[in-house]
């Protein structure tokens, strides 16, 4: 790796809450600056263990199966995408373990275009973890509050989507600690 | 795999500046602001956000603070940047760079079971407090450190993907991976400069592209 190819080290925040239905009504928020959490995909590798394959992030691939599963979703309904890219091949290897690209293809997908802002899956549109940075502890709270801003028009460049539904993946470790989360408009 | 029992919402999200190499406004040489600081400013924006406050519980992510600022006992900083959480549940959640997701997680449990109907959460690190070679060492806690540290290079954590990296090139060839991985690199920073909290929103190299397909230095991280 170059150092290009690094998140920077960072200092930094983000929040948001966690509400029922009931909830947001007794905070006073209206659904649609809210988006609905429909699923959540968790999953845990043995840290002791080295990767069974270093080209494959398989608990990121468990993780992110079981959130769709349970949203009911495909993933080629996924409007926007919030991937852990904590290093580029992290990104590589993501979009290959959630199945938009075959194994050693996601180069050519990135190449191609599909990635950007206007291809047929937008991804990282904050900037990711490379672009927006990395303080650990709380990117994974960063994620979720650009996926809600992007589905509710609040993001700082918001985009039309082709599809109301958002992804994301946060992952701990050598792909350890993992939760993949599917977000709806509110 | 069942549907959730109830609906779950996500609102009031606010992000501080992610601060650090590459911002205007960052410089080593002088003291940093305060993680108190971060804390405060994305509390007061979230609940900004709340007609009332109705919080029932609140949830802290935060991966090395307890090294990079020498400081536990996180949830006890809940009170004190959201007033409404006083005498209520508080908890600290740790999963590495996956922090932020697991305390999400952590507070849909707690709605889906009833216990609480609206849960704040937050997530912070201030990794800036070390030099970059010291925090790759604390951030190796990540990996199982009593076994890796050792043979894993003097910054852990790109040594670590970058043999993820090796492998990959390897089974699928250098070049063509290689222009994927600065393609990548490109368009997160043209999205980061349409971010005015990015931490690389005022980098203007022109030549992204270019620069990111620098060919790796096995001795230097860090261009020399």
């Amino acid at each position: 790796l170059n150092l290009y190819d690094c998140s920077k080290i960072s200092d930094g925040a983000s929040s948001l809450i966690i509400a029922s239905q009931e909830g947001l009504k007794k905070c006073g928020i209206d659904r649609s600056v809210a988006a609905e959490v429909i699923g959540l995909g968790e999953a845990e590798e043995d840290i002791t263990a080295p990767p069974a394959d270093p080209t494959a992030l398989r608990t990121s691939a468990f993780a992110a199966s079981k959130a769709l599963e349970q949203a009911g979703i495909t993933k080629e309904q996924v409007g926007t995408l919030e991937l852990h890219d904590c290093f580029t091949i992290t990104a590589l290897l993501a979009l290959e373990a959630l199945g938009y690209a075959k194994k050693g293809e996601a180069a050519q997908y990135i190449l191609e275009g599909n990635t950007a802002p206007y291809g047929i899956l937008p991804t990282n549109l904050s900037g990711g973890l490379g672009g927006f940075g990395h303080p650990t502890g709380a990117t994974g709270v960063r994620q979720l509050v650009d996926l809600l801003h992007q589905l509710t028009g609040k993001a700082a460049h918001t985009i039309s989507l082709k599809h109301p539904f958002g992804l994301m993946l946060s992952m701990g470790g050598n792909d350890k600690t993992v939760t993949a989360l599917v977000i709806t408009k509110g | 795999m069942k549907k959730l029992r109830k609906k779950i919402y996500v609102a009031a999200g606010y992000n501080t500046v992610f601060c650090g190499p590459g911002r205007n406004e960052f410089d080593p040489s002088k003291p940093l602001r305060p993680f108190e600081d971060y804390l405060q400013e994305t509390a007061k924006g979230t609940c900004a956000q709340l007609q009332q406050q109705a919080i029932d519980e609140g949830i802290i992510g935060s991966f090395m603070s307890g090294r990079f600022l020498k400081q536990a006992n996180l949830p006890g900083f809940l009170p004190f940047i959201v007033p409404e959480l006083h005498n209520k549940p508080c908890t600290a959640v740790e999963g590495a760079c996956g922090t932020g997701g697991r305390a999400i997680a952590m507070a849909m449990r707690s709605v889906l079971s009833d216990l609480s109907d609206v849960v704040f959460v937050v997530g912070f690190e201030m990794q800036n407090v070390v030099k970059s070679v010291y925090g790759s060492d604390i951030l190796a806690g990540a990996a199982y450190y009593s076994k890796e540290r050792k043979f894993g290079d003097a910054f852990f954590f790109p040594g670590i993907f970058a043999k993820r990296a090796g492998a990959y090139f390897d089974a699928y060839g250098e070049p063509a991976t290689r222009q994927g991985m600065a393609k990548w690199y490109e368009q997160a920073i043209q999205n980061a400069r349409k971010n005015p909290k990015a931490q690389e929103y005022q980098n203007t190299t022109k030549d992204l592209f270019g620069l990111a397909m620098t060919p790796p230095d096995p001795e230097h991280l860090f261009p020399t």
